[in-house]
């Protein structure tokens, strides 16, 4: 590959990937202080343990970027019970004999994350139930079967799945999600999935199939949801059916941060990953600075707040530049 | 050779609520022929061209593609028939780039979101057609200009694998001469493919420009197939004569005017328009006011007791026009003028026209004019509510009490004014609307298409109503969309083309022919005296 292919790869990339510059500027200001106050998180072994803490976020973050990126207020708020309740049945149920075997849980947890996308995607397009309110209906569901089974923390995880902590394995995971979306990136349904978002009229007169556009986006987002239990399971080595819905929210305001637009159509999922890394790296910043329990919620929202509405502020500045109003 | 029929539409007919916007549309379309389909405003146009294209279906009627029945369900299934659509309303992604713009309804290539080397030939040469410089295929839509994307729909429904029939809705409104001659080579292209062409236009220069290759001039009134030219005998005199519906219009008129007889609210301001000398005074000033860069500002004056009615074809600027008036609208150039006590007050928001007696009342009922979870009366009152308190208490038996007299005076049919203004018919309405205005005391009333859906009934009575308020002193600036409507109540008729008054017409030269002519942009149409002036 010649020097000049390499730069202009770049600047596509980078002009993909625009929408998420701000989020990418705070993420290189947050490694740099986080650098200066406690080099120990930049060495080999610290990074896999931050990236490895940091996974359930960043793969939830990417889970929930499809629903919301259908459009039409589509988001939802169902995943993180969802890793919850993979993490019970990795620690009550699927912890021994034949049943404790990673070809068990693997592909449970998968599937698990499938039908409770192909769940949220029926309710919202055959039914048309507000996103919002699907979700959170199944939202709750989930986070019910889950502390019915296994009320608050504790269980017992395999032997297979002790051994992953603090490998680099799960940083493979999130590689792995990655490469599946990028070759969804380079599908004719990315670009249905984005005219949906973008406009659903428009797309449907274009002859799109709109309905099973947005369908599809749900049960992508379980499937990668399925991958984000998996990795919480690694984290906490135990079921926890209360970890999970604290998750929702904030993998969502990840999303937001990472220049995705709730609105639809504009973003990807670069930006949630980087949203997802920012928001990390401020509750170690709070963490680190040892602050209350009020102190650090009240800087978290405000950090939040501020972010988004710098993020919203250049996204309109640039749509202003391109909208032309027609006189009639 | 017997000629082909491409597709047979068969009794095709759609309702909106009570409007009926087709009805029983049969009509062979033959393989390799151009169809010219023309019609007013409403007349149905748009209607078939979603029929044919699957964006809804039929109410009842069906079509038949090489002799088989078919229903669309989707424009998915119109388009696997072999059906491409440019609709009238420009329908791109603006946030995907020119290439997955066009090959967005593409079937075909998985793996090729910007990469395969076929798909971005075949765009590129669909491009090369339609632009003297083609945008580059990754540059996103929203970053081009209206026309651009035009031409990207246009390309987008080219790329379409099998096409058996191609339908054109105004595709050329926003486009220049020279594109509009690119789009007429593509038809040319189409039709060497033995493919049938629908093309809508409002152009007559247009229609004469295809007649070496058209073959029909299909032409709709009223959701009705009107009948149809051979270009062989069209001129624009016999098409205007079956667009109008002229020998029937007499008919039509008669009918009303019975009608209105039976009503005890009798025509009689038509009598009172040619009597009465009225006092007119100019209240109202539209000054060096354009729409465009290239548009010639022109100054308008309004005046009272006198309704002036804006005529145009759908998007000529009529709305920009009379909403420019009351501060909702800001013109490229020029600036309304209120006079107020003989002095000259200049507009420059909404709230401010209103406080000096300018009020709007829009098109869209439903969605800008009534609050359709709220009552009757709060419909009513809404702006008022501040007048009609004390210290911030709405003092609610005054407000009934103004109510009541508006009830009786606009003949408003009400049972329980605490109902929901949604049970009431869509001419009620606009009775309740016209009174929470009225309410006001407005020396100037722009009103936007105000009889639209509303039974001929009630219209009648608004006719009536709005003639009284007219003899009583007031302005009415009034868009209407028909004609039948502008010729009987307005003294003063501005036709809008292209963004800009193409004429002007002054009781008693208003006629239905002048003012389609002038939407038409037929030459030869004689300016009004104020236009000349101006200029």
């Amino acid at each position: 590959m010649s020097q000049g292919k390499v730069i202009q790869l770049l600047r596509e990339a980078l002009d993909k990937n625009l929408y998420a510059a701000f989020a990418f500027i705070v993420l290189v200001v947050l490694v740099i202080v986080n650098y200066v106050l406690d080099s120990s998180m930049f060495s080999t072994t610290g990074l896999v343990q931050a990236i490895d803490t940091a996974a359930p976020l960043i793969l939830l973050a990417i889970a929930v970027t499809p629903s919301i990126f259908s459009g039409h207020g589509g988001i939802d708020l169902s995943l993180g019970p969802l890793a919850g309740l993979i993490t019970v049945l990795a620690g009550t149920y699927l912890n021994t004999g034949t049943l404790g075997s990673p070809f068990v849980l693997i592909p449970v947890a998968l599937l698990l994350g499938i039908a409770l996308g192909a769940l949220n995607g029926v309710a919202v397009t055959s039914f048309r139930i507000q996103p919002i309110v699907a979700t959170l209906g199944t939202y709750l569901i989930v986070t019910g079967i889950g502390a019915h089974f296994a009320p608050g923390a504790g269980g017992n995880v395999s032997g297979w799945v002790k051994g992953l902590s603090n490998s680099p394995l799960v940083v493979l995971m999130i590689v792995l999600v990655m490469a599946v979306w990028y070759l969804i990136t380079k599908t004719r349904y990315y670009r249905w999935l984005r005219a949906v978002g973008y406009d659903d009229r428009s797309a449907y007169i274009a002859g799109v199939p709109v309905d099973t556009v947005r369908f599809t986006a749900y049960v992508i987002g379980g499937l990668f949801a399925g991958v984000a239990g998996l990795a919480l399971t690694i984290l906490i080595g135990g079921s926890d059916s209360t970890v999970g819905p604290s998750y929702t929210l904030v993998s969502i305001a990840a999303v937001a941060l990472g220049g995705v637009s709730l609105a639809g159509g504009r973003g990807g999922i670069f930006g949630s990953i980087v949203g997802a890394l920012d928001i990390f790296l401020i509750e170690s910043l709070l963490t680190l600075a040892n602050v209350s329990v009020f102190a650090f919620n009240l800087a978290y929202g405000a950090i939040l707040v501020a972010m988004v509405i710098i993020n919203v502020l250049i996204s309109n500045r640039r749509l202003r530049f391109s909208t032309s109003k027609m006189t009639g | 050779m017997a000629e082909q029929a491409v597709l047979q539409a068969v009794g095709l007919s759609k309702s909106y609520g009570p409007t009926r916007a087709l009805q029983r549309f049969t009509y062979d379309f033959m393989a390799g022929r151009l169809y010219v389909l023309v019609g007013e405003n409403g007349s149905g146009k748009s209607t078939l061209v979603k029929l044919l294209g699957g964006v809804f279906p039929p109410d009842s009627g069906h079509m038949v593609i090489r002799g088989q029945k078919v229903n669309f369900n989707s424009p998915a299934d119109a388009m696997r028939s072999g059906i491409a659509v440019v609709h009238q309303e420009i329908f791109v992604e603006g946030n995907l780039s020119v290439l997955e713009n066009v090959c967005l309804s593409n079937a075909g290539q998985r793996l090729a979101s910007g990469g395969v080397v076929g798909e971005r030939n075949h765009v590129e040469s669909l491009l090369k057609d339609l632009f003297d410089k083609p945008p580059l295929l990754d540059e996103q839509v929203e970053d081009l200009g209206v026309a651009a994307k035009q031409k990207i729909a246009i390309a987008r429904a080219l790329a379409q694998p099998y096409i058996s029939m191609f339908i054109f809705d105004e595709p050329t409104s926003v486009l220049d001469k020279q594109d509009s001659n690119r789009v007429l080579s593509i038809v040319k292209k189409l039709l060497e493919k033995s493919i049938a062409v629908i093309y809508i236009t409002h152009r007559l220069d247009e229609i004469e420009a295809v007649s070496t290759m058209g073959y029909k001039i299909i032409v709709l009134r009223d959701g009705i197939l009107a009948g149809e030219i051979s270009f062989s005998d069209y001129t624009p005199s016999r098409l205007l004569a079956l667009m109008s519906g002229k020998g029937e219009v007499s008919e039509r008129l008669e009918a009303q005017a019975n009608l209105a007889e039976s009503n005890n609210m009798a025509g009689s301001y038509v009598s009172e328009r040619n009597g009465t000398e009225l006092r007119r005074q100019t209240v109202m000033l539209l000054e060096n006011f354009a729409l465009d860069s290239n548009k010639a500002a022109i100054t308008l004056s309004f005046q009272s007791s006198m309704i002036t009615g804006v005529a145009g074809l759908e998007g000529h600027g009529q709305d920009a026009l009379v909403m420019s008036l009351c501060g909702l609208y800001k013109p490229y150039s020029g600036r309304a003028f209120v006079i107020d006590n003989s002095a000259r007050v200049p507009i420059s928001n909404y709230k401010q026209a209103v406080s000096h007696g300018v009020i709007y009342v829009p098109r869209e009922r439903k969605l800008e004019g009534i609050l359709p979870t709220m009552s009757i009366l709060d419909n009513f009152a809404m702006p008022s509510y501040g007048e009609f308190s004390v210290a911030g208490i709405i003092k609610f038996r005054k407000v009934r009490q103004i109510f009541d007299e508006f009830i009786k005076r606009l003949s408003i049919k009400v049972g329980s004014t605490r109902q929901r203004i949604t049970s009431l018919s869509g001419g009620t309405q606009q009775k309740v609307l016209l009174a929470r205005w009225l309410a006001r005391n407005p020396k100037v009333m722009v009103l936007n298409d105000p009889t639209r859906g509303i039974d001929i009934a009630t219209k009648e009575e608004l006719y009536g109503l709005l003639r009284s308020l007219t003899e009583a002193g007031m302005a009415i600036v009034m868009v209407s969309t028909d004609l039948d409507e502008i010729c009987r109540i307005c003294d003063r008729v501005l036709v809008l083309r292209n963004g800009e008054v193409s004429a002007e017409f002054w009781y008693p030269n208003i006629s239905e022919d002048n003012i389609l002519a002038a939407m038409f942009g037929q030459t030869g149409v004689s300016k009004g005296p104020e236009l000349n002036v101006a200029r």
